[in-house]
């Protein structure tokens, strides 16, 4: 009898213990930790694109997915006062910068403070993102602007016959085939893939206008598609603050409300793991085109991480 | 034998005997519901550690790795430490062994109160009784494990410490073996 009383009573103690380590003192960390505001950083790395992005053994990164799922992380946590949103990307497509853009406009709406920190590069669909936000900050020398859409073509016919290949089709409509590579394009082709590109442009334009409150007549006279440096991009009011990532969270702390040093909190860390086996997605100008190029021919093999450029 | 609650008091107040007794009476059962509480246990601990690694979508695959790991560990342990111990003179079972075994991983349930009072010490004194604690445990742990190599086949103290080191220092031998052959091989290789 003895014997079972102290076991059992070591059994409660143990139980017991498992309470507290998991549910009592979590809760109470959390409360404490309720009452320091945070700001979210969330980070655009790499090549937009939309959906999970690359794949590898623990997870999926780089895709539009995970960075509208940090987004709702840091709305849905009350402790979080504002985000900051670190743009280091050539652009990508424009649905995926697009969904990011929109997130980031009801994130706005939510009450939060957004502010787009630029990197070394943010241009394009990375411009995209930043003309959502409250501010920008870049750096003098950061690269951005980009403002336009472009649809790649390439046409292989010429190389095709050198090496006797001939590609046929057989289509359910005339334009089914549009934009293949072993024929040249149609002038009525071109017409409607570039109205594709004027549309998309025109909801391009519409965003910066917006986000920037500015008037669309100006944006289209800066959005001719060429780069621009932080520097230049402010003297044109792209960009409201020259500064980096820290200068930006004291900005962000300021807007927000936050007194003293903020505390900084990062959704969708990369795990040891997915560092060591899964995929990369650093910023390369070379594997922006390479994959632009790929797609669009069908004919380049996708881009591997470290692809020499198409020249 | 007494029922599973005596059972545990024994181990935990007289180990050698109880252990002797366990072997003896194969309390396999016994030693299945103890490793099952040890490892949930310990498991539970890991969940609030790899939620603030950022991991916690990870959760269960790591626990159904650790649970699995751990099962084939200790069966694995079982027979390997068994043999050996045989070789050293022991007399004994290995489901014998595989049931002392068992009872050997008791210390993993004082991981929770440990962890509960870091939780609430002050911040200075959480390492340091983080890892005081989590060596006694280990030590504990150890000498439970060669207490039940004692039991379950009759060795001295130096036996069943060396029973248990075998195994280890035969993998440190072959992995030796293997660098110095792969070396070898390059080196060869290399100069040629």
């Amino acid at each position: 009898m003895f014997k079972k009383t102290v076991v059992l009573l070591l059994a409660a103690i143990v139980i017991l213990s498992l309470v507290v380590v998991l549910v009592v003192y979590p809760n109470g960390r959390q409360r404490k930790m309720a009452g320091n505001d945070k700001i979210a950083v969330v980070y655009v790395d790499g090549v937009i694109v939309g959906g999970r992005g690359q794949s590898s053994l623990l997870g999926d990164y780089g895709g539009t997915d995970g960075i509208i799922r940090q987004l709702h992380a840091a709305r849905d946590d009350e402790s979080v006062k504002a985000v900051i949103i670190r743009i280091n990307s050539p652009g990508g497509s424009a649905p995926a910068s697009q969904e990011v853009g929109d997130e980031v406009r009801k994130l706005r709406k939510a009450g939060k403070t957004v502010v787009a920190s630029m990197g070394d590069i943010a241009a394009s669909g990375g411009y995209w993102i930043a003309a959502c936000s409250d501010k920008i900050y870049a750096n003098s020398a950061t690269l951005t602007g980009s403002i336009g859409v472009y649809i790649p073509y390439s046409n292989w016919e010429e190389l095709y016959n050198k090496i006797g290949i001939h590609q046929e089709k057989i289509k359910s409509g005339p334009h089914k085939d549009i934009l293949s590579p072993e024929r040249p394009m149609t002038p009525e082709e071109r017409a409607l893939i570039q109205g594709m590109v004027d549309d998309l442009y025109n909801q391009f334009v519409a965003v910066v206008a917006e986000g920037r409150n500015m008037d669309e007549t100006k944006v289209r006279q800066l959005a001719d598609g060429r780069i621009y440096t932080g520097r230049q991009a402010q003297e044109l009011g792209l960009v409201d603050e020259m500064g980096n990532m820290y200068d930006a969270i004291d900005g962000t702390a300021k807007m927000a409300g936050i007194a003293g040093k903020p505390d900084i909190v990062e959704y969708g860390k990369m795990s040891p793991w997915s560092i060591l086996l899964g995929a990369s997605d650093k910023v390369s100008m070379e594997q922006f085109f390479y994959r632009q190029l790929s797609e669009q021919s069908g004919f380049l093999p996708a881009a591997p991480l470290a692809a020499p450029a198409a020249r | 034998m007494g029922s599973l609650l005596e059972t545990v008091y024994d181990v935990l107040v007289q180990p050698r005997a109880a252990m002797r007794s366990i072997a003896a009476w194969k309390l396999t059962g016994q030693a299945v519901v103890v490793f099952f509480l040890s490892i949930t246990a310990s498991s539970l601990m890991l969940a609030p550690v790899l939620k603030n690694a950022g991991l916690g979508n990870y959760i269960p695959l790591v626990m159904a790795f650790y649970f699995g790991g751990s099962l084939l560990s200790w069966l694995i342990s079982a027979a390997v430490l068994s043999l050996v111990a045989e070789f050293f003179g022991g007399q004994g079972t290995a489901r014998g062994l595989f049931a002392a075994l068992g009872f050997a991983r008791l210390p993993e349930l004082f991981a929770a109160p440990l962890s509960a009072l870091a939780a609430m010490a002050p911040a200075g004194a959480k390492p340091f009784l983080l890892i005081m604690g989590g060596v006694l445990l280990s030590g504990w742990s150890l000498l439970l494990i060669v207490t039940a190599i004692r039991g379950a086949h009759g060795l001295s103290g130096p036996r069943a410490i060396l029973t248990l080191l075998t195994p280890v220092l035969v993998v440190i031998g072959i992995g030796f073996g293997l660098a110095m052959l792969l070396g070898a091989t390059i080196l060869q290789n290399f100069w040629r």
